[in-house]
């Protein structure tokens, strides 16, 4: 009896070993996997957060575009936690996606999570975020927050003048694109030692929150000339702020994203400018490659950058929904 | 026969075994690797990459050459005027999807005004065209993306090739700007340098960022 126990333990610890170490031959190509011919291939988008419009933009866009090409899309939520990201590409690694649509929640903590789909030959499409490694991500479109942020400032500069006092609302503090848009900004502003920042402190990229933080703001410092926003939602909410403070008129509001409301005002003369980022482009732009690539295509540059372009009062007229206007036609 | 003892033995060879087995394995294929702090910073540092010494290999190497190559600012206004998505195709060059075009442009011309840090030069034989050179702090991808020598996806991520361009407008405002503190508005100026056309435009005027300019 107790020889049989111990063989069934042995045997045990070996198969738990074998399987631990060599695991189950589960290695599906992601591409090949052969679908039931009534049942479209599927995509997965995996998105940072839907807690912020300009997302809900990204991941909807390419699930529509993926959509309309003939596949069917999930979008995963990552809730901005590179575990939740994890979970969902565990998800749909085991599930059979056969393309990923991917928004990353950490540069560098992202790389491990599109390496496990590629070794699953799963092509994954980065959007608007980049992950820091060229040998993951099957191509990579990416949003330029930095250079969109200088272009920001230089505009900044001709508009308020070279001296002045001015606030900065600060998205997340945890987000990569807080920094990079601030450290684009500043890289032309802090050139001018006269443009004084009174204030710079975060409203985690949000209409509310911003609005209230700049109330506060504005009982310290009443005579501000300026304010830039690292987002849209924010620079809504700053307007609002100066609209009830009675300053509007003349303290210059600039945002960042290119949202439908931002843009109209731009256009009504009450908000001075914003940087056009293009979710829809990248979108689409992410979801004909996954289509591409499923149709056999393997040649696709690493990196596809999309330039934020400046909008202000003189070409306002080009622009429209997140994208140039043709884009929404 | 097997007696309890020898089985007993069998037993404890068999455990002793398959812990052999696993202390072997760990060693060989470790699960998880230790390395010093220290160690790993060390190994980042020596990969990071160094913009300065990169843009100085760029400034005197391959820059030059493009430099002496650019098309003529008066063949650049006639060409866009004629097709601009023409002029793009053979002289310029795009960041990636955006929609503005990039040169490297050469010429001469007259400076007719000096004004608020921005120098303007009237080109010879071509009245209605000028080109504008800013005196101040330089910002932008002129002179990167005019080159048409650096592709993104060289690069590990989007701050390298940022720093990039940062680099390349902090050396034409130590090495270049300076060369224009004796110019007045009557000098000749010869200049060569990278440009921004937004796009589907068909400029009066373009901003150079300079990688070199001489006083005639």
């Amino acid at each position: 009896m107790k020889l049989t126990k111990f063989s069934l333990s042995f045997c045990s610890l070996l198969i738990l070993l074998g399987t631990t170490l060599f695991g189950c031959d589960s290695k599906q190509s992601g591409s090949d996997v052969k679908s039931d011919s009534e049942s479209p291939k599927r995509i997965a988008v995996v998105v940072s957060t839907l807690n912020n419009p300009w997302f809900v933009v990204l991941a909807e866009t390419a699930r529509e575009h993926a959509q309309k090409l003939g596949y069917q899309a999930t979008i995963f939520d990552s809730q901005n936690d590179p575990s939740k990201e994890a979970e969902h590409y565990e998800n749909i690694i085991s599930s059979g996606y056969s393309a990923i649509l991917f928004n990353p929640t950490d540069s560098d903590g992202s790389i491990a999570n599109v390496r496990k789909a590629k070794a699953m030959n799963i092509p994954v499409f980065a959007m608007d975020r980049e992950v820091n490694a060229t040998d993951a991500a099957t191509s990579q479109i990416l949003s330029d927050s930095y250079a969109g942020a200088v272009a920001i400032g230089q505009y900044f500069v001709k508009e308020v003048g070279k001296s002045g006092k001015y606030v900065e609302l600060l998205g997340m503090v945890g987000d990569n694109n807080t920094w990079n848009r601030s450290k684009g900004f500043h890289s032309v502003v802090d050139r001018f030692p006269d443009l004084k920042m009174v204030a710079q402190q975060s409203a985690d990229f949000d209409r509310a929150k911003a609005l209230e933080v700049l109330e506060s703001v504005l009982q310290a410092n009443p005579d501000i000339d300026a304010v830039f926003c690292g987002n849209d939602s924010m620079a809504m909410g700053a307007y609002q702020a100066l609209l009830a403070a009675g300053k509007a008129d003349h303290v210059k509001v600039f945002g960042f994203d290119g949202a439908d409301d931002v843009v109209r005002l731009i256009a009504e003369g009450k908000i001075t400018a914003t940087g056009m980022q293009f979710p829809k482009v990248m979108a689409q732009t992410a979801a004909e490659s996954a289509d591409a690539y499923i149709k056999g295509k393997r040649d696709f540059p690493q990196k596809i950058p999309v330039p934020v372009e400046l909008v202000t009062k003189e070409n306002v007229h080009k622009f429209g929904d997140y994208g140039h206007q043709a884009v929404t036609q | 026969m097997l007696t309890n003892n020898s089985l007993i033995k069998a037993k404890y060879l068999c455990w002793i075994f398959v812990l052999a087995c696993c202390v072997t394995f760990t060693f060989v294929l470790p699960l998880v690797h230790f390395e010093s702090l220290q160690k790993s910073q060390q190994i980042k540092m020596a990969d990071k990459f160094n913009v300065v010494t990169y843009v100085d290999e760029l400034w005197n190497g391959p820059l030059p050459k493009v430099a002496a190559e650019a098309i003529d600012a008066i063949e650049l206004f006639s060409s866009l005027r004629k097709d601009a998505k023409e002029t793009e195709k053979n002289f310029g060059h795009k960041f990636g999807l955006g929609s503005s075009v990039y040169y490297f442009v050469s010429g001469q011309g007259k400076v007719v005004s000096i004004e608020d840090d921005t120098l303007t030069i009237a080109l010879e034989n071509d009245s209605s065209a000028s080109v504008q050179i800013e005196l101040g702090p330089v910002f932008g991808n002129a002179i990167r993306d005019g080159s048409g020598l650096l592709n993104l996806g060289d690069f590990s991520n989007i701050e390298e090739f940022n720093a990039i361009s940062t680099e390349l407008n902090r050396r034409v405002e130590e090495n270049i700007l300076s060369l224009l503190t004796e110019v007045r508005v009557g000098s000749e100026l010869k200049f060569v340098g990278g440009v921004e056309v937004a796009d589907s435009e068909v400029p009066s005027s373009i901003t150079l960022v300079p990688v070199d300019v001489k006083i005639l």
